[in-house]
């Protein structure tokens, strides 16, 4: 299945920055204004210090593979054709809270190399009109 | 803490029949079962005055409709013909959030008698089932545009429920050395289990360790026989006041010690919500007893994927952190060991009721009863005083003792 079929984000009046970063190759995220809390994803009400004035702020793309699995079997649009492929979970070096969700684009030969902790660094792939944010090893 | 005071007990419980597709309607299958709680503990649709379930409006249709697994709380006012409740709750977080607000309705004498169901239906043509069933069946063959969480998942091919579960069992093994073969163990025991129950799915088919070695991965480390199975089925259990429990039909299991977690997850990392939420409810059981982990005569805990195993026990401080997939060795778990598990083969084996299947088997167990129906095998947990329940997960969750005794 090519490209054009998996689902395409969509920005909304929130999340506006991050597409926008990830266009440009920018890894941008939402941080409190008040405590400075890095949100993966934006909040209107920060958690932390209940503050609700946030900006956006480019981060380093540098984290590391808290997490992974790799998958061999699918019903998601767009990814039968891709397996197996690696969904991880990237703990980002500026906010020990923050989690993201990626593909690691890694090679199959090389999955033997992976373990929980390895340092990793943002890779931007671009599908179409829209950027994703992805994640290789460092 | 709460802990409903043996103040509660659950006196009946029932199922419908279970099978992997099933013409039957799900509302339908949820009365058949609903009807079978009730008889069960000697009343009849009359005397029910509470209702509770989970979840509350999945649609208002309760046929063999594409998407929508559950009989919902009117519906079912309407498909027993109940003409007054005094209490009633829908909704929560699973099915256990669910019997814990019924549990609590009691012990503040809001009502006499509630039943609780929980009813699942797999929509046919799609392999992977359940949760997934929206993406499997409405995903159009062109690409779908996404907004908010969405966005940063489906792009990303994180859909399936193996693959968000995965990452949690893939960092316990490297933090912890545990290996494919360990949770295999609990695999074939609740293999095991199912074969000496006739409802469940894999009642007549047994399997070795060799088949759990060799059987196909799904999402690494998750392999097929990790995953809970897919049925068309419901299930129901009847609560009421301990007073009143004395003088029905089987004798009460007792609500001796009650645990909940809220959500408490929020800034963990997605590898922690499952043993948090086991930790929370851990905590909050314990405190609200006496009783010891020592005590414990068999659990019956969710099992949605193997895995979950090792965060309800090491959570519920049956054993350390890290320690649950050697701990699980050796016949421990196991029918005669010394902390029985899923004795009727748990949603891996029997099929996936969203966690009501281990409430029903947990109070057949410590009514005595585990090996009653036609059909079933040695099952019975010998010289039962209390049971361990506890379902749920990804914060919210309910786990009880139920006992024989008031304790």
């Amino acid at each position: 299945m090519s490209v054009e079929e998996k689902a395409v984000p969509v920005p909304t009046e929130l999340d506006g920055p991050y597409w926008e970063g990830a266009r440009d190759h920018k890894l941008m995220l939402q941080r409190c204004a008040g405590c400075r809390l890095h949100n993966a994803q934006p909040r209107v009400i920060c958690p932390r210090c209940h503050g609700s004035d946030f900006e956006w702020t480019e981060v380093s793309g540098k984290g590391t593979l808290h997490s992974y699995t790799i998958v061999r079997q699918t019903t998601v649009a767009g990814f039968q054709d891709e397996l197996p492929y690696v969904v991880a979970h990237v703990q980002i070096d500026e906010e020990p809270t923050c989690f993201i969700s990626a593909n690691l684009l890694v090679a199959e030969r090389d999955y033997q190399l992976l373990t929980i902790d390895l340092p990793v660094v943002v890779a931007f792939e671009d599908r179409g009109d829209v950027t994703v944010p992805q994640f290789r090893l460092a | 803490m709460f802990n409903a005071n043996n103040e509660v007990a659950i006196v009946g419980v029932g199922q419908s029949k279970l099978a992997r597709k099933q013409d039957r309607a799900i509302g339908a299958l949820a009365v058949d079962a609903s009807l079978a709680a009730i008889a069960d503990a000697g009343l009849t649709v009359a005397d029910i005055d509470g209702l509770s379930t989970y979840p509350d409006g999945a649609g208002p249709g309760v046929g063999p409709v594409p998407g929508i697994s559950a009989a919902p709380l009117r519906w079912m006012v309407d498909g027993l013909g109940i003409e007054q409740l005094n209490w009633w709750a829908a909704g929560g977080g699973n099915i256990s959030t669910a019997i814990g607000y019924a549990i609590q309705a009691l012990a503040t004498n809001s009502c006499n008698y509630v039943l609780v169901w929980r009813a699942m239906y797999q929509p046919r043509g799609s392999a992977l089932g359940s949760g997934t069933r929206d993406v499997a069946q409405t995903a159009p063959r062109e690409a779908r545009r996404v907004s908010n969480a969405a966005a940063y998942s489906l792009p990303y091919g994180l859909g399936d429920a193996p693959t968000h579960f995965a990452p949690a069992y893939m960092r316990y093994m490297k933090m912890y050395g545990a290996e494919r073969r360990h949770l295999a163990t609990y695999a074939v025991t609740c293999r095991e289990n199912a074969n000496k129950n006739p409802q469940a799915v894999f009642y007549d088919q047994p399997m070795t360790f060799q088949d759990y070695m060799d059987c196909r991965m799904i999402a690494d480390p998750l392999c097929l026989f990790d995953c809970d199975m897919p049925i068309d089925g419901a299930a129901a259990i009847v609560l009421t006041r301990a007073d009143r429990a004395r003088d029905l039909k089987q004798a009460p299991a007792y609500v001796s010690a009650f645990g909940s977690s809220g959500y408490d997850w929020r800034l963990r990392p997605p590898e922690e919500w499952q043993e948090s939420t086991a930790a929370n409810i851990g905590r909050t059981l314990w405190a609200s007893t006496d009783l010891k982990p020592a005590d414990i005569d068999g659990a019956m805990l969710y099992d949605g994927f193997a895995p979950d195993i090792y965060w309800w026990l090491e959570g519920l401080g049956f054993c350390d952190r890290g320690e649950a997939f050697e701990w699980i060795q050796d016949g421990r778990i196991a029918i005669g060991g010394e902390l029985p598990i899923n004795t009727f083969g748990g949603q891996v084996s029997e099929g996936r009721l969203h966690g009501i299947g281990h409430w029903v088997e947990g109070v057949r167990q410590i009514q005595g009863r585990a090996d009653d129906q036609p059909g079933d095998g040695a099952r019975q947990i010998p010289d039962v005083e209390n049971v361990l329940v506890a379902t749920g997960m990804l914060g919210h969750g309910v786990g009880v003792i139920l006992s024989n005794e008031p304790r």
